[in-house]
């Protein structure tokens, strides 16, 4: 709770630091302050032992969730000061906007009650309508707003008939309710209320508007909707998952491996042939998205690990993967495939941490992402779900190939050479997210302890 | 110093030199980048020696590094090594030919820009490669397999700036890929089947499983598809010839020593498994068989001394893998081991020789460099010696054992190596003597500009051409000796099958070897001793002129050997491998690309669509609940 | 709290209730998808929201339970500040394009 005061705190002030002609100190002030929240969650400081009546509620797992989105959102935050580079001085508000989208996103992971988790993924998306639109001269960036938002509202249209068909069968919306009205309408709006979340997970076939957004918005923000939203959103479903869980059939476990498998296959023959570099780690990121699902395929609270893992691997490798492309764009103007070219002889440096996060997606041994899959898939194994695990392994490999395909690119000679350099705070954070990358590979044990 | 201590001196040192000449590569002088990438494959060399000689390894020992993660049911996995008579042999192979290559390569690369990459890259195979014979479980042996392909692509890639050199990557990573799925499959269903990933508790769960069990039928096939991946099997063989658009030294330690050797070890790690499966062996052989023939025929035809070699790997590989598809493990891999000294040997007298020609690889432009190269002619001579099999250079040997254990298993897949076998020679003699022998027919520039190369890139020559002729002699066969080194020492890691072939037919197969050699030699060397640059490329008409010439001999040639082979040759060339087997390797990328494209417009774009959409997904799934599939 | 609900909304059944609301939703639901006016869209996702409004609030009230009225001042307060973004966005737009055609938004696709 005290760690939701702080954000909140910091990001009114920081709004208000933007009135000053003085801008240097709004970045270090919110990551300050974010820091100082997420080391409250950390000790588990808190004012107030009761939580809204306890309609949220941070511990275990949530917490977990919590502090990967601070973390994630405490690299993120010093490249918005790149904005300034491109003449964009409104760079409190966009700040200010991120660290609002934190307090929806903490809301999300960690709600008991159905009313917490709609003001949070409201409060979380309508921050992103914005940022997605940061860019108001670029057409791009005014589409992917616009899509973002219409089609943003529409989904929560629909999640709050969700909530509302849940309210009318128990009169409450604590998902541990007892229920009153008969269970085909409760799991009629789980299904609701699902589809709601997978829309902004980006479950096909509620994606369509992932890789539109991405391509549209400007890369950093794009980096914030591909881990941190996404994580937020993983987190509410986990929390809605293992919540009510004694309300659901079997055939929720059906359903969703039904739709990790058309995820996983549909997005990884679409992201065989994107030309633009973002679209395609759009795709990526919604198979992604489709393998976290399998984790929740005969969901524990003591297996919440495995999922945990996975958003820690998936979100630190797009992050760099997102951070990198966001240099190349401010180099070449566009983010194709064909400008990632030569990237190696331009600065080795980039090509090599984003190489790194490439194969950490691809479930490259040694990094953080075969581990993640190899943790999920065995639990699907241990399961009984064996299709879906040859099903997945055998794209798994498939994704290899545009992955690859990126680093071969990144490893050719181009014809010109150019000599790009990036300030040393920014090459910390990629070589930290780079190595985090590793290390969880190569010692996953660390990091298994520490979620457990 | 310990056990344990070796492991580490062999791990690690390799590791420590890519990270040094990654990160720093471009800081540190050429000198310094070469001997810190020496360092790793040399200490690893020693370590190996040194556990050679003081631990006798009679049983297997597995040491665990440290507690990697915790899977399934409380199933600790280790990064654990697990270390046996198999493991020590591919480790002396490894590090001994990775020195060699290493110390030739700062001699080949040292004018080239990229040549700290080039060391980082080569450092992080052979860790990769230590990694793959020496991971206890199947998630270390799939990390070290992944590293070596990774490697492989990276430095097929490694000088080309145009779209040839992407078209050889790519078809390397996609035919890779097909293998290394079935790999995975295999793995992730030996794992399933055994409930552990541990290779030695998976060994010691066979007892109980009948023969031909299904489920052991279709891992054992799912993990040779792996096989032909990665040691260039048909139908995933058509990678490896143009994977020589890399540096030789690549070639030589990646695509002919070490890596495509990798299937092989795999199998003769699993020789249990595979011996509970006489189907899977049953097409092992036969593929193994095929792809010597169609192999050795296409290398007939080639012109580019580099691709000749690719080939003849391919067709020794074939070998192997028949090898390895009757059984007798340990004679595969006592072929690997010549292999990799004359193969590795040719490769970098190959490369000697178009590194004295600034970059000339096509062998209509050479000849009669014996007169500019004695040395590298000398080993080259020597090398071809031991791959055609002529005594008592390393290739007789063991190439011999693996005939005569084809022949106990079956006749007609002896037949056809034997075959094959006749057309090695048949392509090593003329790739040997229209380079050495007779006029030189390139330009006078390169001629005058022809020369030896120096003492770095010769000594490592001199080593493999020694290697290559006293290997052969760790495996002589029973009516020479009774200590068959090589399977005595892998006796404890590897189950043969007993094959015993009668002393009458071992002496008649070499009489035969010699002879057909004689005769081969000999009618090489008349034609292509003096052949002229217009013969290689009017090699139709070649026929009607040696005709015209008169002589017997040629004569008896061009009907027994040239036209048949010529147009087997170019059948297999043409009709088996371009249209036959590439297009059903393609398939299905083909068919994924082609979905790519198709699914595309459903990402129209338009907001309309994806609501309806959103809402259609959601019915779907409302239908499928309300009726409960 | 039970015993407070006027006797007539539990003499109405649950059900009715739920089908009024979810017919004002398939309204709203039916709008988004065919308008072609970005403004008018966003007015029948608007609609949507209120469907649910009108759910919360009837059965909050058929239930005598307050739980339903106070989420739909929450959701009436998103709404606001959703209709405030998303105008925000659509001058955005409008002054770049000057348009409010929903079709020419399709230049991000594949």
């Amino acid at each position: 709770m005290l760690s939701i005061a702080i954000l909140t705190i910091t990001a009114t002030l920081v709004l208000f630091l933007g009135f000053s002609k003085n801008r240097d100190l709004i970045l270090p002030f919110s990551a300050a302050g974010v820091g100082v929240a997420a080391l409250c969650l950390l000790t588990n400081q808190s004012l107030w032992n009761e939580w809204f009546m306890n309609m949220m509620n941070i511990s275990g797992p949530s917490k977990a969730f919590s502090v990967l989105i601070l973390g994630l959102s405490l690299c993120i935050i010093p490249f918005i000061n790149e904005f300034r580079r491109r003449g964009t001085e409104e760079i409190a508000d966009f700040s200010g906007l991120l660290i609002f989208s934190l307090i929806g996103g903490i809301m999300m992971v960690s709600y008991s009650d159905l009313m917490i988790l709609f003001l949070g993924l409201e409060i979380l998306s309508i921050a992103m309508y914005i940022l997605a639109g940061a860019d108001r001269k670029r057409l791009n960036s005014n589409e992917a707003s616009l899509k973002y938002f219409i089609l943003g509202a529409f989904a929560s249209a629909i999640l709050l008939f969700g909530i509302a068909l849940f309210y009318a069968c128990t009169a409450s919306f604590r998902l541990d309710a007892e229920v009153l009205q008969n269970s085909t309408l409760l799991n009629l709006s789980f299904l609701i209320i699902f589809s709601g979340l997978a829309f902004k997970i980006a479950l096909v076939p509620f994606h369509f508007w992932a890789p539109d957004v991405y391509q549209g918005t400007p890369t950093i923000f794009t980096a914030t909707m591909a881990t941190i939203v996404k994580v937020s959103a993983f987190g509410a479903l986990f929390q809605f998952i293992s919540l009510c869980n004694h309300h659901m059939t079997e055939w929720i476990y059906w359903l969703l491996s039904l739709i990790a498998l058309t995820t996983i296959v549909f997005s990884n023959i679409l992201a065989l042939q994107q030309k633009s570099v973002k679209r395609m780690l759009a795709y990526s990121g919604i198979s992604q998205a489709g393998f976290i699902l399998i984790g929740f395929l005969n969901l524990s609270p003591e297996k919440s690990w495995s999922i945990l893992y996975y958003l820690f691997a998936y979100s630190t490798a797009s992050l760099v993967c997102f951070l990198v492309v966001h240099f190349v764009e401010e180099k070449s103007f566009n983010d194709d495939h064909s400008s990632f070219r030569g990237l190696y002889f331009n600065n080795p440096f980039l090509a090599i941490v984003m190489s790194i996060a490439l194969i950490s997606l691809g479930g490259g041994p040694l990094t953080a992402g075969f581990m993640a899959k190899l943790f999920v898939l065995n639990n699907a194994a241990i399961a009984g779900n064996i299709a879906l695990v040859v099903f997945a392994l055998i794209f798994a490999v498939l994704s290899l190939y545009y992955y690859f395909r990126l680093i071969n690119q990144m490893f050719s000679h181009s014809n010109e050479i150019k000599s790009w350099s990036i300030e040393y705070p920014y090459a910390g954070i990629l070589t930290v997210l780079s190595i985090g990358t590793i290390i969880a590979g190569i010692l996953p044990n660390i990091l298994v302890d520490l979620l457990k | 110093m310990n056990f344990e201590g070796y492991i580490h001196l062999i791990l690690w040192p390799t590791l420590i030199g890519f990270l040094i000449n990654g990160i720093f590569g471009s800081k540190l002088s050429r000198k310094m980048s070469g001997v810190i990438a020496c360092i790793g494959p040399l200490t690893g060399l020693l370590a190996t020696s040194m556990i050679y000689l003081t631990q006798p390894l009679l049983e297997a020992k597995t040491v665990i590094i440290y507690n990697w993660f915790t899977i399934g049911l409380g199933n600790p996995v280790n990064f654990s090594v697990y270390f046996d008579h198999l493991t020590v042999l591919m480790l002396f192979i490894i590090t001994g030919v990775g020195s060699l290559i290493h110390i030739y390569s700062i001699g080949y690369m040292k004018d080239d820009p990229g040549f700290s990459r080039f060391f980082a890259y080569l450092n992080l195979f052979l860790f990769s490669m230590i990694l793959l014979v020496t991971g206890s479980n199947l998630v270390l042996l799939f990390a070290g397999w992944e590293g070596v392909g990774l490697c492989s692509f990276l430095l097929i890639g490694f000088w080309f700036k145009n779209t040839e050199y992407n078209k050889a990557a790519r078809k390397a990573f996609v035919m890779n890929r097909i293998g290394d799925l079935g790999f995975i499959l295999g793995v992730f269903l030996l794992a399933l089947k055994f409930n552990s990933i541990e290779i030695v508790k998976i060994q010691e769960s066979f007892g109980e499983i009948a023969k031909n069990d299904p489920t052991i039928v279709l891992i054992t096939l799912l993990l040779f598809l792996g096989v032909c991946g990665k040691s260039a099997q048909i139908p995933l063989f058509t990678w490896l010839p143009d994977a020589m658009a890399g540096p030789t030294p690549v070639s030589a330690l990646i695509h002919a020593a070490t890596m495509v050797t990798a299937g092989i070890y795999l199998v003769a790690r699993m020789s249990i498994l595979f011996n509970l499966a006489p189907f899977t062996l049953n097409i092992i052989m036969w593929t193994g068989v095929i792809t010597a023939i169609v192999s050795a025929s296409i290398a007939l035809k080639q012109n580019d001394i580099k691709k000749v070699l690719a080939y003849s790997t391919v067709s020794q590989l074939g070998y192997m893998a028949s090898a390895l598809g009757v059984a007798a493990y340990t004679t595969a891999i006592f072929h690997v081991m010549t292999h990799a000294f004359f193969k590795a040997l040719l490769f970098l007298a190959a490369g000697s020789v178009i590194h004295g020609l600034q970059g000339e690889q096509d062998i209509k432009n050479m000849g009669g460099l014996k007169s500019k190269m004695k040395v590298s002619q000398i080993v080259f001579l020597i090398g071809t010696l031991a791959i055609v099999g002529c005594p008592p250079f390393a290739g007789f040997f063991s190439k011999d054992e693996i005939l005569a254990s084809v022949y106990s298993w079956s006749f007609w897949g002896f037949v056809v190596l034997a075959f094959s076998s006749v057309f090695t020679a048949w392509y090593m003699f003329r790739l040997y003597f229209s380079t050495f022998h007779g006029n030189y027919r390139g330009t006078q520039h390169t001629w005058e500009h022809a020369h030896e190369s120096p003492w770095i890139i010769l000594f490592p020559l001199l080593v493999l051409a020694f290697l290559s002729i006293i290997g052969g002699f760790a495996g002589m066969p029973e009516i020479l000796s009774h200590h068959h080194l090589v399977k005595e020492y892998l006796k404890f890691s590897m189950v043969d099958h007993t094959h015993t072939v009668s002393h009458l037919f071992e002496y008649s197969l070499w009489g035969i070897t010699v002879v057909a050699l004689l005769i081969i030699g000999i009618l090489s060397y008349r034609k292509y001793s003096t052949i002229k640059k217009e013969d290689f490329e009017k090699e139709e008409d070649i026929i009607s002129k040696i005709l015209a010439n008169k002589y017997y001999l040629d004569e008896i040639y061009s009907i027994i050997f040239s036209r048949p082979l010529k147009s087997l040759g170019s059948w297999f060339k043409n009709v088996f491998e371009r249209n036959g087997i590439d297009i059903y390797v393609k398939a299905p990328g083909a068919l994924l690309n082609k979905a790519s494209l198709e699914l595309k417009p459903l990402q129209s774009g338009n907001i309309s669509w994806y609501m309806i959409s959103i809402l259609l997904g959601f019915l779907a799934f409302a239908i499928l609940f309300i009726f409960k599939f | 709290m039970e015993n407070s609900t006027p006797e007539i909304f539990s003499a109405i059944p649950l059900t009715y209730y739920i089908l009024l609301s979810t017919a004002l939703f398939v309204v709203g639901l039916i709008g988004v998808m065919t308008r072609k006016n970005i403004i008018i869209v966003f007015m029948c996702i608007e609609m949507m929201l209120n469907a649910a409004n009108l759910m919360l609030t009837s059965t909050s009230a058929y239930y005598g339970n307050s739980g339903g009225q106070i989420m739909v001042f929450f959701t009436m307060a998103v709404a606001a500040a959703e209709v405030a973004v998303g105008l925000a966005i659509i001058v955005m737009v409008y002054k770049n394009l000057k348009t409010t055609h929903i079709d020419i938004f399709n230049k991000l696709k594949g």
